[in-house]
Formats: C-alpha cells, sequence, structure tokens
C-alpha cells in the first residue's frame, strides 16, 4: 500500500511538475519512517524516478539477509550430501544472491527420529538475496525428498551481530579463549614442560 | 551481604542465618549481560531454558523479561523443528 501511494504522490508531483530537489524534499517530508521504501523493482519500472532519490534510497535497496538449515537424510553420505549442496548453492547464487557463510555440520543425532532415521546431515547457510529467492530455494528442497527438515529465518540486524562475532569466535560454541586466557594457559604450559 | 559486614559487625552473633526468609531479587539476565539475540543453533544454551520433559520453563522460574522470554520461546520451537532440541523426552538434562 505504502509503494502504491508513494507511486501516486510522486505522479502527482510530476504532473506539477516539480523539479528534483522539490521530489526529494516533499519526498524526505512525508515519509519520515525512512525505512520503508519501494521494492528496487519498482522503481526500476518507474523510469521518472530521479538519481538523487535513487541514492537517497540505496541502503534501503539491500539485500534481505537470511540463514537456512538444511537436514539431509543419513541415506547420503557425506560427499553425496555435499554434492547437493553444492547445488542448491548454485540455485540461490544463480538468482544473484550471496552466500555469507557455508557451515557443514555433518553426520549429527537428532533429538527425535524424522522418517525413521535417526540421524541427519546438517548443513547451515548464512546469505543474502530477495524475498523470491527463499520461495524458489524452499520450492527445491520441498521437492528433494532427501531433504528431512529445513528452516529459513530472516535475520535482523542483531542476530547479523551476533552471528559476524560468532565468525569471528567472541561468542557462541565456538567461542575462543581470549587473549589473557590463552596466554595463562601458555605459562601454565610452560611451567608445567 | 554478609561477607562485608562481618568485619565491621562482627561483634553481633545472629542465631539464624539473616538470609533466611529473605529472597533474592530475579532479573532478566539478557538485560543484565546486553545480549541482543538468542541463537536458535546453540542447544546447549537453550537447554538452561528447558526442565527436563523439554518443556520451555516459565518467566517466573527462569526471571527473563517478557521481550526475551518469546525470543527464547521462537529459538526454542525453531531449534525443535530442526531436530535440534526435543518436542518430547526424558531426562534431558
Amino acid at each position: 500500500m505504502r509503494v502504491i501511494r508513494f507511486q501516486y504522490r510522486i505522479r502527482a508531483l510530476k504532473a506539477a511538475s516539480l523539479d528534483s530537489k522539490q521530489l526529494l524534499k516533499a519526498k524526505n517530508s512525508k515519509n519520515s519512517r525512512k525505512n520503508r521504501s519501494p521494492k528496487p523493482s519498482t522503481i526500476q519500472e518507474n523510469g521518472y524516478f530521479c538519481a538523487s532519490i535513487f541514492d537517497n534510497l540505496k541502503p534501503y535497496l539491500m539485500k534481505k539477509s537470511f540463514k537456512t538449515v538444511f537436514v539431509f537424510t543419513s541415506v547420503y553420505k557425506e560427499d553425496e550430501a555435499k554434492q547437493a549442496v553444492k547445488e542448491y548453492l548454485k540455485l540461490v547464487t544463480d538468482r544473484g544472491a550471496e552466500i555469507v557463510e557455508e557451515e557443514f555440520w555433518g553426520i549429527k543425532t537428532m533429538a527425535y527420529p524424522i522418517k525413521k532415521k535417526t540421524t541427519g546431515i546438517y548443513f547451515v547457510l548464512e546469505w543474502q538475496g530477495e524475498g523470491e529467492d527463499v520461495d524458489a530455494l524452499e520450492l527445491a528442497l520441498n521437492r528433494d525428498t532427501n531433504v528431512l527438515r529445513f528452516l529459513t529465518v530472516r535475520l535482523d540486524k542483531y542476530s547479523l551481530e551476533y552471528y559476524d562475532k560468532r565468525r569471528r569466535g567472541l561468542v557462541g560454541r565456538n567461542k575462543k579463549k581470549t587473549n589473557s586466557e590463552t596466554k595463562a594457559a601458555e605459562t601454565a604450559e610452560n611451567t608445567a614442560g | 551481604m554478609a561477607g562485608r559486614n562481618s568485619k565491621a559487625r562482627s561483634d553481633i552473633k545472629f542465631l539464624t542465618s539473616p538470609k533466611i526468609g529473605r529472597r533474592e531479587k530475579k532479573f532478566c539476565r539478557f538485560r543484565k549481560h546486553g545480549i541482543k539475540y538468542i541463537d536458535f543453533l546453540d542447544e546447549t544454551y537453550l537447554i538452561a531454558f528447558l526442565n527436563e520433559q523439554g518443556k520451555i520453563l516459565p518467566r517466573r522460574l527462569t526471571g527473563n523479561s517478557l521481550k526475551y522470554q518469546r525470543r527464547v520461546a521462537q529459538a526454542v520451537k525453531r531449534a525443535r523443528h530442526i531436530a535440534i532440541l526435543p518436542y518430547v523426552t526424558d531426562l534431558l538434562k
């Protein structure tokens, strides 16, 4: 709705033959909630958006971040699962999405049996793309009988921060020791040696 | 408290410990430590919010604020879906 209203306003302003600066001013004054913006496709379709507005909207045209968990059957060997993963990665990247992080957990005992299987091969993917990319990915996953479970989660700024920290080993399950701790451990080893 | 006061008031002796009958105030651990996001992939962390049967503990026991209790519940449910945590079980801990 917001998008449509925005279009109408622009059209009205255009009819009144305002120049681009005034257009921008009007836009800024009315759209006080800046994080709402028209989709990029809308902007491309409506060629009369001026460049300055486009620059103004740049931060909001950034791709959305997602985290997807794949659970393959343990009928697959790990190599086969990796091969399947590659196909899904290709599916995602072909649509113009970017891969941020891949984590291959390997075989893991599940908390409860699914389709009479007690183990599954886990793969966690963090990526950036459009909402339609999620649809395409989930359609493919739904059709694949070798995928027991999958889950796609939209990441907000806090979760992005968390996973960034986890990648650097500051937090979470793979938490590295801090400098002082490693030094203490080293000195302990030296004294023992 | 007792440790700090013992030096100054060593002459006073209580028959029963003054701590009895006084409950410590609960607090939200996420607010206290500034944790903004609860990871649904980290089952060892989420287990702290479950009882032995895998049920989510209530706020009145964990002391979570409403906002973070909702996020804990969301994370636990996500973890259950991808079979990281069980829906029902016995002797989880």
